[in-house]
């Protein structure tokens, strides 16, 4: 394991861990039993809460100290079955370094940062422009800024695929989709 | 039984519902193809346009792109080495090896005939137990029903591969997800911070499309794409050799196929490494596995798909889902108002009989269409995922909103396709907590159900020879691997020493 990945790892078990005692405390504040003694509404949360925060600290400790884990029967299996398998380097996909339109990681990285970014803005602007109108946008967004795809097809496909959404859920499924402030699409 | 199976040919045999199975069988071998689409993120995305149809329909149509994707999905083990599915995982070990030997065809024509055989075996198989499970499993009260659901949900975390630890803390934290909002039987809004469309929880078909679709597409830009292997048409030609080399291969693969996706929450991914552990012990030809042996194709492939009809067992009698894409099916019954479970024989024989007879139709379909047609849908994988992921991603907005028309429902996706993604770059598992997420409230409701009963005593639980049992095979599938794996681990390091101390 990397270190990068371990202490991403130690963050998310930290987060959980954190996750898991606010569910305790809100479990006990819905009531963990009503009068009668019977199960009631914070019970089961406060339960999962318990159970995710010892989890969680478990985790923790194995990744800090990378001890073994303890092994499922999947694990067994999948040891006892691959680990004498011929050596064939390429016989699994791992993570190339260059893909095949030579994008490098850091790249790749990036084009992650820009599509998130790029979704929750179009998203954002739903009120705005209409659901149709924002998808368009994104999608254009997408292939020719991240992909770097050619104006003209990209223009083409996607009005084909908003014309086919909007024939399928508009038309078809009569789906009321938010329209834009002008109220046009 | 004659009866029930007439009645099942006739709902099938509509033109409707011909057109859709054939819809959805063609459409599940193009997303199981396709990387970063596989038969849950297919079900997902595309369950809301099924709305518009009877839930007979819709349900045929959701089953075909199920059990289509599990064809599909070897078509890129065997040319890219990338499993559309994780149940095509250990095909790739031989499959990748054959298309490298120019017999990728070969590949692709055995494990289409693996699964069909596979795929009619299991089919009578479920057919033959789900009825007699459902009418024992109408008698269970709600101690043995939590049992149950306790069992699925160590299967999923033991059955899954990778760390028990993680997977029991993922399975967890679906169970407290579904604990947001009112639960049936109380009045109290638990973690809805006044956000009056959280009041129902999280909304279920939603959270599935953000894990799976979203997630699988973030995870896909960062991974990058690799180049396929050109299959051919000539290269489709099996040799009777073969065939008769891998029909024990494929009769064993469906046995350890369906017995395995039996079990509620155990996926085809075990059953496909074990139906190839197994091939490598007991086949003739054993020593070119990972070479290029087509006995390591046929038996996985064979394993996933019966596993894969398997999975209906325990999801129509039981009300408990075998893996993640039953698992939004039992999500799409209860959209359709219907309540999945061991009543679902009796109040639904059409639907259920229908449904079933359809796997039959849909199975002679992807047939027709993998045996001549693998190298045509071999095609679809050079279309750039740079043009496909902006498809998926609108397909995946769209279809959240047409869900409840709501706007919040896109934000859900949005927020659990990053959380997908980050499991997935994690190495968390996504299987345990789906199914804590779709177990939750029926889990809760048998705790509510059993604590009443018993007057807050949960001795019950133990006091049911029924309930017992489960949970103690429960407890042995926790408790047993790791204490086998530690004397294992003795015994060799007690090997190793007693070699490394011995005079040369």
């Amino acid at each position: 394991m990397t270190t990068t990945l371990q202490r991403y790892n130690v963050i998310a078990d930290a987060v959980l861990a954190l996750l898991g005692a606010s569910a305790v405390y809100g479990g006990v504040m819905y009531g963990l039993f009503d009068e009668a003694g019977l199960v009631a509404a914070g019970f089961l949360p406060a339960v999962c809460g318990a159970a995710i925060v010892v989890l969680s600290v478990v985790d923790l400790v194995h990744q800090l100290t990378r001890r073994p884990e303890m092994e499922t029967i999947a694990d067994e299996v999948f040891e006892a079955i691959i680990h004498d398998v011929p050596d064939t380097t390429d016989r699994l996909q791992t993570t190339p370094e260059l893909d095949i339109f030579g994008r490098d990681q850091k790249t790749r990285n990036r084009q992650l940062v820009l599509v998130i970014l790029a979704l929750v803005i179009s998203i954002a602007l739903v009120p705005l422009l209409g659901l149709l109108l924002s998808l368009a946008l994104l999608m254009v967004f997408v292939s020719v800024v991240v992909e770097k795809r050619g104006i003209i097809s990209t223009l083409v496909i996607t009005a084909v695929t908003i014309a086919v959404f909007y024939f399928i859920f508009a038309v078809f499924l009569s789906v009321p989709l938010p329209r834009s402030f002008l109220g046009v699409i | 039984m004659l009866d029930n199976l007439i009645l099942g040919f006739q709902t099938a045999l509509t033109w409707e519902n011909l057109l859709w199975c054939f819809v959805g069988v063609l459409a599940g071998t193009i997303i199981g193809l396709l990387p970063g689409l596989g038969s849950t993120t297919g079900v997902a995305v595309l369950l809301p346009l099924t709305f518009a149809l009877e839930p007979v329909t819709a349900l045929i149509m959701l089953a075909g792109i199920y059990y289509g994707a599990q064809y599909g999905g070897t078509i890129t083990s065997v040319l890219i080495s990338t499993p559309g599915e994780a149940a095509s995982v250990v095909t790739t070990l031989d499959g990748y090896q054959m298309a490298r030997r120019g017999r990728a065809g070969a590949a692709l024509a055995i494990s289409a005939i693996g699964s069909f055989i596979a795929a009619i075996l299991s089919l009578v198989l479920l057919m033959t137990l789900a009825p007699p499970l459902a009418q024992l499993a109408v008698g269970f009260g709600p101690a043995e029903n939590l049992a149950i659901m306790i069992l699925g949900l160590v299967i999923v975390v033991t059955f899954q591969g990778g760390a028990l630890i993680r997977g029991a803390l993922m399975a967890v934290l679906g169970l407290l997800i579904s604990t947001v909002g009112v639960a049936s039987g109380f009045s109290t809004a638990r973690f809805t911070f006044g956000e009056v469309n959280l009041l129902g929880g999280i909304p279920f078909v939603e959270v599935m499309i953000g894990l799976f679709a979203l997630g699988e597409v973030l995870r896909q830009i960062r991974i990058g794409a690799a180049a396929p292997i050109k299959a051919r048409f000539r290269d489709m030609v099996i040799s009777r050799k073969e065939i008769m080399q891998s029909a024990p291969a494929i009769l064993r693969g469906s046995g350890v196929g369906f017995a395995l996706g039996i079990l509620p929450g155990a996926g085809s991914t075990l059953a496909s490494f074990m139906a190839y552990g197994i091939e490598r012990r007991v086949s003739k030809n054993r020593a070119d596995f990972g070479r290029g042996a087509i006995e390591g194709v046929a038996a996985p492939e064979s394993a996933n798909n019966a596993a894969a009809n398997a999975n209906f067992v325990p999801t129509l009698s039981l009300g408990i889902p075998g893996g993640a894409t039953t698992a939004v099916l039992l999500g799409a019954f209860t959209i359709y108002g219907l309540q999945p479970g061991p009543l679902l024989f009796e109040t639904q024989p059409e639907l259920v009989w229908g449904l079933l007879v359809s796997f039959f139709i849909g199975n002679v379909l992807l047939l027709v269409l993998n045996l001549p047609l693998a190298p045509v849908f071999a095609q679809m994988l050079r279309i750039p995922y740079g043009y496909l992921y902006p498809i998926i991603l609108l397909t995946s907005i769209i279809g959240a909103y047409s869900v409840s028309n709501n706007m919040f429902s896109v934000w859900i996706v949005v927020v659990f396709g990053i959380i997908g993604w980050i499991m997935k770059e994690l190495d968390l598992p996504v299987a345990p907590l789906v199914l804590g997420l779709v177990l939750g409230p029926l889990f809760e409701k048998s705790l509510v159900q059993t604590s009443a009963l018993s007057e807050g005593n949960f001795g019950v639980m133990v006091q049911s020879p029924a309930a017992l049992g489960v949970l103690l095979f429960a407890a042995a599938l926790i408790v047993v691997p790791p204490v086998i794996g530690n004397i294992r681990k003795r015994r060799a390091r007690a090997v190793s020493d007693r070699e490394s101390n011995s005079p040369m």
